[in-house]
């Protein structure tokens, strides 16, 4: 759980590669995406790249990014 | 085809076996509008910023006495931006009209309704986001239904608030007075940018029906008068149809599901459907008691935007009214022609009349008489009754040019054409005060007067509407025609 307007999480020994991030902000704690009954999300969520899609998800094109050998940094924003 | 192309090749027509009664009326009505010197396309012009309410001129007749209150009207009323335009009429940003009638005088206001969607598209200077009829651009987030709610098809008084509602997602809250933007109405937590119909079912007693539906799934909304939510029930339905409206007796729910069946998701919206003529129109009716009885009743393929209120009679036959044509066409190609100044001409709707039997057996009997936008007298919806208002006098160009009231049990029809140099929109009933039976009051009918280039607001007699206008006021300006409204008498 996270109080506040910024959130940092660290993955480790993550292989080189290319990876793509799905965030939600999890309002009510219950550990799931909440959707309402057409299966549209109810809670913020966001993806790498901030990437945006249309009646979906983005594609992995727009959303994935390559993690090089040691620290890699990624900000998405959520609201 | 445009216009200009279309007269020509109307001119070059002999008078003969050729041409059908719906030609030659085209084809007269283009000339009738071409010698005007009139062109529609004013009628789905850009408004570029809010009109603060102003007063309108009183240009013929005498003011009735008892007429006071508030027509709130909504329609889109921008739809092209420097980096992209919309590509359909129905996805031009919510504008909601307040025409507001007090002591025989008469003010205009139109306030842009502050969508998701119309910031998204102002801040890219461009329409960014996808539609109805409208691919979208780089640029748009869609992160749900309301990302992409123009807002834009009908307006519903609720308590002290008006909710302007589009189809596809939530009702959007505004001021009845100064016509503001609260933002959207979520009815439950876990029903956030649920579909919401821009045709929800008043009953007279207050409570409001309404539906959200994707795919073979509805959900029905069912509302008191003060907008609280009662109950909120998803079902199945036989079939993926687009559904804009739906119409309802004082016991049952009836969804007509047309043949225009949703076998994709894709953009623009519409582009996913098929239309399928061989294919049957499935009406299903509800108990609204019980939302698991149903009954299913099958009609040749039909396309109707809208419905009339519908009322069951004693034995139980169920009737209710519908503007219907043959095919989709005005969805799929006329609602974007319409934009570009292009019209290809086709049959316009006609009124129609759709009885359900307890035996099962549906028929539809069409009156021949052009019909869009029916409304009744709303005390009796759900109940029976004699009357349906609707516009008409189409089928030369877009919309209509007339307003009439039909009567089911003479088959009359009672109408008034102003011609084409006016787009009549949507008539709205306005009950006298103190009002007795069915129709005791006035009809309140905007046009955009294509001549004076204005929007003007006309007053008939509910009961004599081929006597003309009782009055009518002239705005200083032309705003885009508008979709559907609603009347709000002012307190007696």
């Amino acid at each position: 759980m996270v109080a506040g307007p910024t959130a940092d999480v660290t993955f480790r020994d993550l292989k080189p590669g290319a990876y793509a991030i799905r965030a939600f902000h999890d309002v009510n704690g219950d550990g799931t995406l909440n959707t309402n009954p057409f299966g549209i999300p109810i809670e913020p969520y966001a993806f790498s790249n901030n990437a945006h899609g249309a009646m979906g998800p983005p594609g992995w094109d727009a959303a994935s990014i390559t993690l090089k050998t040691g620290d890699n940094r990624q900000t998405i924003d959520i609201d | 085809m445009n216009r200009r192309h279309l007269l020509r090749q109307l001119s070059g027509l002999a008078v003969g076996a050729l041409v059908t009664p719906e030609i030659a009326r085209a084809a007269g009505q283009l000339a009738a509008g071409a010698a005007l010197g009139v062109d529609w396309g004013l009628g789905f012009s850009d408004l570029d910023a809010d009109l603060a309410a102003g007063p309108m001129r009183l240009v013929s007749g005498t003011v009735p006495a008892g007429l006071a209150g508030s027509l709130y009207r909504n329609g889109p009323g921008k739809f092209r931006r420097p980096g992209g335009s919309a590509g359909h009429w129905f996805d031009g940003d919510g504008l909601m009209r307040a025409f507001r009638i007090k002591g025989g005088e008469v003010t205009l206001a139109a306030r842009f309704i502050d969508t998701a969607k119309r910031r998204a598209d102002t801040r890219a200077d461009a329409v960014v986001t996808p539609g109805f009829g409208t691919m979208g651009r780089p640029g748009a987030v869609v992160t749900d239904n309301d990302s992409v709610n123009p807002a834009n098809i009908s307006v519903m008084p609720v308590g002290a608030d008006l909710w302007a509602l589009w189809e596809a997602g939530s009702p959007t809250v505004m001021d009845a007075g100064d016509l503001s933007t609260r933002g959207v109405k979520t009815l439950r937590p876990d029903l956030a940018h649920m579909p919401f119909l821009a045709h929800p079912r008043t009953e007279p007693n207050g409570d409001i029906w309404s539906l959200g539906v994707t795919g073979q799934k509805a959900l029905i909304w069912r509302l008191g008068q003060g907008g609280e939510l009662i109950s909120a029930d998803m079902i199945d339905l036989p079939c993926a149809s687009y559904v804009h409206d739906f119409t309802a007796t004082q016991h049952h729910l009836i969804l007509v599901l047309q043949p225009l069946i949703q076998d994709k998701t894709t953009l623009p919206y519409i582009d996913g459907f098929t239309w399928r003529p061989k294919e049957a129109t499935r009406i299903l009716v509800i108990d609204k008691a019980d939302l698991e009885s149903r009954r299913i009743y099958e009609l040749p393929a039909l396309f109707a935007f809208h419905f009339g209120a519908a009322w069951a009679e004693a034995g139980g036959t169920i009737r209710f009214d519908a503007c219907v044509g043959d095919d989709p066409g005005f969805a799929i190609r006329g609602g974007r022609e319409v934009l570009k100044g292009e019209w290809t001409p086709s049959p316009p709707p006609v009124l129609a009349l759709i009885t359900l039997t307890p035996e099962g057996q549906a028929r539809i009997e069409r009156t021949g008489v052009v019909a869009e936008f029916p409304r009744n007298d709303p005390s009796l919806s759900g109940w029976p009754r004699g009357r349906t208002i609707h516009a008409t006098g189409g089928g030369g160009g877009p919309l209509f040019h007339g307003l009439a009231t039909h009567d089911w049990k003479s088959g009359q029809s009672d109408a008034f054409e102003f011609g084409p140099a006016h787009l009549v929109e949507e008539a709205v009933f306005a009950p006298r005060p103190e009002a007795r039976g069915e129709l005791d009051g006035w009809l309140l009918a905007p046009s955009v007067n294509l001549a004076a280039k204005a929007t003007e607001l006309h007053v008939f007699d509910a009961r004599q509407v081929a006597a003309g206008p009782i009055c009518s006021w002239r705005a200083e300006v032309a705003l885009p025609v508008s979709l559907h409204g609603a009347f709000v008498a002012a307190p007696g």
